[in-house]
């Protein structure tokens, strides 16, 4: 009769999704296994549904290729020679541009959250440069920089400056104003206090800004391929498929950026750990 | 500078927390606390109780140097207090235990922040989360560990830096009545056993009546001191003496004096 009275079991039951999850399979294969099977057989599903769904209405191949199409083209030597040259050409500007991006987008962002004088004068400018579409920059840069690697990684630090930098100053403006205030009562200096409590706290923070701005870096090394011709990378791969209307050839593309995407992801999270692990978690 | 043999000594301490804003938004100063003085001596446990908003741990603040008092002065040791000291061991009312830190490392932060983390400085907080009833935990970290666990570590990392004062803002008020009580009794032997001398802000009567060699009563605010009574109790306390009937007298008296002077100050 009276909902209210039936006590809902939610209530009592431990956040489950909080724990790390244990892997059931024994050893390292097997924790692999868990890790990695989950997220591919779902993958592969959409995949096998994305094929059948394209077979059934028999859409055309210059619209959407098949999944088995594009598979036939990415297992071939001719690709796999061609897109590892050119995945590498693009990985290397990524990086390049995001190690520049974020490292000043996290410099900066210390400097404004922690100077109030700073942070007054600079905001308005790292907005305005925000408000700029980077696009438009395309021809001034050319003209400055050429159209080889510097042009690209340019792009890419361009695009990953500005959320890392937020993340940051919004990070450490943040910061538990009790543990700062225990620190002082410790009798804690300014800079230890920014080593070892609002540097720490704003780690999460800053990692989340770093992700994104990773995946900008990716975005702006291709855009700095379209807009070079002789630049390389899969930007210009890309465009060389879509002037043969190779439809399939392109979405391979597709697929190996998301890969790209996915693996360097996974580094910068695999870094992190080990960079907490090394400076924060320990007394020395 | 004459060093004199006080370990804290309050003068006609007054404090008053700025306004802001002007006109019809402006928002009046606070004044906290007014004409407070007071003198503890070394290896005393003193209290001070006092009705919420009454300026409690703004007076420790001052003593640890978070806070400039308006007027009057503080001294430690001695000395006129600057700003906050290394030979100050503070526990707040929060654990405020860093997240990312194990028991261990928590407890040696304020070694880290004094120097290096020495061999010595290890073994006196094995001792100390030995007595604290922390043994095994110490490479636990704070989110597995219980409320009353985590104020235990909290008071661990006051004591760490071997500190000559010990400054408590109710380190025990956020725990329920049991787990406080043998808070409590664990908190009197620490004290007891290390010899240091400690300030708590409380208002638990029971409390500071069970901790102290003198309980320090308030009025509202402006805080001021309007009695300071000493519980005739030897130092190592019990469970058992909650129960007499002395300890009731004891803490009826300061219950009185504290209603006393609210009817005075609200009437």
């Amino acid at each position: 009769m009276n909902k209210v009275t039936e006590a809902p079991d939610e209530r009592v039951r431990p956040r489950r999704d909080l724990e790390p999850r244990r892997s059931p399979l024994a050893g390292p294969l097997g924790a692999a296994a868990f890790v990695l099977l989950p997220p591919l057989l779902v993958g592969l599903a959409g995949v096998l549904a994305i094929q059948l769904v394209i077979s059934r209405f028999e859409i055309s191949g210059v619209v959407i290729p098949k999944p088995t199409e594009v598979w036939e083209i990415m297992s071939s030597d001719l690709f796999l020679d061609q897109v590892g040259q050119s995945a590498w050409e693009t990985w290397k500007a990524t990086l390049i541009g995001f190690a520049l991006g974020a490292g000043a987008g996290v410099a900066l962002g210390v400097l404004m959250a922690e100077s109030r004088t700073a942070r007054f004068i600079l905001y308005p400018y790292v907005v305005a440069f925000q408000s700029l579409p980077k696009i438009a920059l395309a021809p001034v840069c050319a003209l400055w920089l050429g159209f080889g690697l510097t042009m690209k990684f340019s792009f890419a630090a361009m695009l990953a400056f500005f959320p890392v930098l937020i993340a940051t100053l919004s990070a450490l403006s943040t910061v538990s104003e009790t543990r700062l205030e225990m620190a002082t009562a410790f009798h804690a200096g300014r800079w230890q206090r920014f080593r070892r409590i609002s540097l720490p706290s704003a780690v999460p923070g800053i990692v989340s800004g770093l992700e994104i701005s990773m995946a900008f870096a990716l975005i702006g090394a291709i855009v700095g391929e379209f807009v070079a011709p002789s630049a390389g990378g899969l930007g210009q791969l890309l465009l060389t498929y879509s002037e043969a209307i190779n439809v399939a050839a392109e979405f391979s593309v597709l697929v190996v950026l998301m890969l790209l995407g996915v693996l360097q992801n996974k580094i910068l999270f695999g870094l992190v750990r080990l960079g907490t692990r090394r400076f924060f978690e320990s007394s020395r | 500078m004459a060093t004199t043999g006080h370990a804290v000594e309050l003068a006609g301490l007054r404090h008053v927390f700025a306004g802001r804003g002007r006109g019809r938004r402006a928002v009046h100063g606070v004044e906290a606390v007014k004409g407070v003085d007071l003198t503890v001596e070394p290896g005393e446990f003193v209290s001070i109780v006092g009705p919420s908003g009454c300026g409690k741990s703004t007076i420790l603040k001052m003593i640890a140097g978070l806070l400039r008092p308006a007027e009057g002065a503080v001294r430690v040791w001695g000395e006129p207090v600057t700003g906050p000291r290394r030979d100050i061991g503070i526990a707040l009312q929060d654990a405020t235990l860093l997240p990312w830190r194990d028991v261990m490392s928590n407890c040696l932060f304020p070694v880290e922040l004094h120097g290096k983390v020495t061999a010595e400085a290890r073994e006196r907080v094995t001792g100390l989360l030995e007595r604290a009833g922390l043994a095994g935990f110490e490479s636990r970290r704070p989110k597995e560990l219980s409320g009353g666990m985590r104020q235990r570590v909290a008071i661990c990392r006051a004591l760490a830096d071997d500190p000559r004062l010990l400054l408590l803002d109710e380190p025990f008020g956020s725990l329920d009545a049991l787990t406080r009580e043998q808070m409590n009794i664990d908190l009197n032997r620490i004290w007891r056993e290390s010899g240091k001398t400690a300030i708590l802000i409380t208002h638990g009567i029971d409390e500071a009546v069970l901790l102290s060699t003198r309980v320090v009563i308030l009025s509202e605010r402006p805080g001021t001191v309007v009695e300071v009574v000493t519980p005739p109790f030897p130092k190592a306390r019990t469970k058992e003496l909650m129960a007499t009937p002395e300890f009731a007298e004891v803490c009826g008296r300061i219950r009185d004096r504290l209603f006393a002077s609210e009817q005075r100050v609200g009437g």
